[in-house]
């Protein structure tokens, strides 16, 4: 491994601070792989700007996971300037003397203060915990505009909005999305839920409209976006009232009310086989770890028998985040696709009615997806991700100051890591929660403001 | 014949990719890009299946994998990350449906056959691989239907069904299209059963039906094949 130790820089402070990689080619994919630390028990935040993937690690985002630059050979001047605001100028020119050499692996960056890294910029990282969060399934369509918002705001401080694809559109159709929702506190939660809004939640959302406001080029967009953090000043409230009426939801799909349980005719309660007579456990088993409400909003799923042969999945208020989910059965054993329904609205919650035979109930595997294409994940494979989403939801449950919880959200890490076969994360997450967590550089994790919208663990 | 083509292309690229998974080259690359990631050496079949599946993914799409070890590579590269990410909000869009109109060809007495068939499985299995149809509602709605139809499950209640003058599998048909979500073609509380409600109905009905009659075929000729 060549060593590259680092020039004097006297540029302006690397985005990413400066940490120590190892620069890899890969000849078949031409991709330039800087690999920083490993991602943590809470896994990554990635963003991608102009051909650079940027895996910051949600446990600490101080620490650069790794960078992964696509199409290396050929790099456009953007994506080199880009790289220079990131990595800084000397390291950026060491890590593309890696492209080209196949056997090449070359340590860079970080040596001036031993092991020691300067973090991530607070505000990139801020950035990249809000571009990944905005991208999250779950979201209501004005929470994501808000998310977006924020991201694009974020963007626009670090002068980074020109290396976004679409920066632009997404700063106007944010605004315009978080303009027609209507108040802020109707955005963050729901209305019967404003009073339980913290103000802080709706304080950075406001802050958010100002500096946004100050972005868009268009002047009854602004006031629109003024007119929601100051509705009573009267220059702002004529473009309220001139606004059209916000825009009503896209309604999800609704399915008829249905009667809710129905008795079970006694005859066919009374049934032979041992395991449908165990139906009720196993149907409390039946769904992955990492279905999607589990994932995001770490809700517990249960299955619920409506008929003879039909089966519910049903999420309590989620009518609106689970529009254009699935709900899929599989066989126990060898992974059959039995059933696979659209989740549904039924009042204020998301539904999915499915029919399976009652021995197929008794080992079935159900899932929650937004892809009814992906494949059903091995079971190992699901309590990793579930690990990684409860890592997540740790570091967003510190983000908000609420550390006990935070505390216990790591132990759920730590037990589901090693479920996973993955010791060294559980050990991690288990060294968090308990507080005797160091890294090996000494410094301290750094704690980002909690971005506004975040399914994982929500303000409100 | 341009199907056909199409099938023999696609089961070759899924067939290379599992090949080169079992190369020293394939097992080194899923190696590295564990490592890269700090997983578990143990993951390196899950990650394979997960690598062979979405080859697959592009077989049922139609599209060709150039560069075997490029696209191998790059997908476990991805499906590695991607385990440590939240999940993505992600809307399916409709695929090209002149791919999948090709697939469907209308052989409705094909339907008694597969009532007839023992491999239902197979026929599930093939149905369930979602990326053949530009829709996702006609898989749904097909495999609904062989739970009616085959299974013998009993709709919930408030499942619409035909008042009369129906044939043995029309129970199965609404059953099936009422849980993939189209409620739409059926009348709403007390409304009419209107000419056009007919007429969707009916066309919604014949997907399905070429959705199963396909299942068939394929598997059939699988069958035939062994």
């Amino acid at each position: 491994m060549t060593d590259v130790t680092d020039p004097l820089d006297t540029g302006p402070e690397p985005l990413l601070g400066v940490q120590q990689y190892v620069a890899e080619w890969d000849p078949l994919t031409d991709d330039l792989l800087l690999t920083g630390t490993l991602p943590g028990p809470a896994g990554s935040f990635v963003m991608t700007l102009r051909g650079v993937a940027v895996v910051l690690d949600a446990a600490d985002p101080a620490v650069v996971n790794s960078l992964m630059i696509t199409e290396s050979t050929a790099l456009a001047d953007s994506t080199r300037q880009l790289l220079s605001r990131l990595l800084g100028g000397d390291v950026a020119g060491a890590a593309w003397g890696a492209v080209g050499d196949p056997t090449a692996r070359m340590r860079i960056g970080g040596r001036r203060s031993r092991r020691g890294r300067d973090g991530v910029n607070p505000e990139m990282a801020r950035l990249v915990l809000a571009m990944s969060t905005a991208g999250d399934a779950g979201l209501r369509a004005e929470e994501r505009a808000l998310a977006n918002l924020e991201a694009a705001v974020l963007a626009h401080r670090l002068d980074l909005q020109s290396s976004i694809d679409g920066c632009a559109e997404m700063l106007h159709d944010s605004a315009l999305a978080v303009a027609r929702a209507g108040p802020l506190e109707r955005t963050l939660g729901r209305p019967s839920d404003a009073d339980r809004l913290p103000t802080s939640a709706v304080s950075i959302a406001a802050a958010l409209c100002r500096e946004a406001a100050g972005l868009v080029t268009d002047d009854l967009l602004r006031a629109r976006l003024l007119h929601l953090t100051e509705p009573d000043e009267p220059r702002h409230a004529a473009a309220g009232a001139s606004a059209p009426a916000p825009a009503p939801a896209p309604a999800p799909m609704q399915l008829p009310t249905m009667a809710k349980r129905t008795r079970l005719d006694h005859a066919e309660e009374e049934v032979a086989e041992a395991a449908i007579a165990y139906l009720p456990h196993a149907l409390d088993r039946a769904v992955t770890p990492d279905s999607l409400p589990n994932l995001i909003g770490g809700v517990e799923v249960t299955i619920s028998r409506t008929s003879n042969d039909e089966y519910e999945l049903r999420l309590a208020d989620w009518a609106d985040r689970a529009d254009g989910w699935w709900v899929r059965a599989f066989t126990g054993a060898d992974h059959v696709p039995l059933a696979m329904v659209p989740m549904a609205s039924d009042g204020p919650d998301a539904v999915g009615r499915f029919l399976v035979t009652e021995h197929a109930a008794a080992s079935m595997v159900v899932d929650v997806v937004n892809d009814p294409a992906e494949v059903l994940a091995p079971e190992q494979i699901a309590v990793f991700r579930a690990a990684v989403a409860a890592g997540k939801r740790a570091g967003r449950l510190e983000r908000l100051d609420r550390h006990d919880e935070a505390q216990l959200a790591w132990q759920r890490a730590s037990e589901l890591h090693f479920s996973a076969g993955d010791s060294w994360r559980g050990s991690t997450a288990a060294a968090i929660a308990a507080g005797r967590f160091q890294r090996t550089d000494g410094a301290r994790a750094i704690t980002l403001e909690p971005v506004v919208a975040d399914l994982l663990a929500p303000m409100a | 014949m341009a199907l056909a083509e199409h099938n023999a292309q696609g089961d070759t690229d899924v067939a290379r990719v599992a090949r080169w998974l079992t190369s020293a080259d394939g097992q080194a690359m899923v190696r590295r890009e564990l490592r890269r990631c700090g997983l578990p050496d143990s993951y390196d079949a899950d990650l394979a299946e997960m690598t062979e599946h979405a080859a697959q993914r592009m077989a049922d799409r139609g599209q060709p994998i150039h560069s075997i070890p490029a696209w191998t590579t790059q997908t476990v590269r991805r499906r590695a990350m991607d385990l440590l990410k939240s999940p993505a909000h992600r809307r399916r869009d409709p695929l090209d449906e002149s791919v999948a109109d090709s697939t469907l060809v209308d052989s409705s007495d094909s339907i008694a056959d597969l009532l007839a068939a023992l491999q239902l499985a197979d026929i599930r299995r093939h149905i369930g691989r979602v990326d053949r149809h530009p829709f996702a509602w006609p898989v749904s709605a097909s495999l609904s239907f062989l739970s009616v139809a085959i299974d013998g499950c009993a709709p919930g209640r408030c499942c619409p069904a035909p008042i009369g003058g129906a044939d043995e599998y029309d129970a199965a048909h609404w059953a099936a299209l009422f849980y993939a979500g189209e409620t739409a073609c059926f009348a709403a509380n007390g409304g009419a059963d209107t000419a056009t409600i007919r007429q969707r109905r009916k066309r919604r009905i014949d997907a399905v039906r070429a959705v199963l009659a396909d299942a068939y075929t394929a598997t059939r000729s699988e069958v035939d094949d062994d």
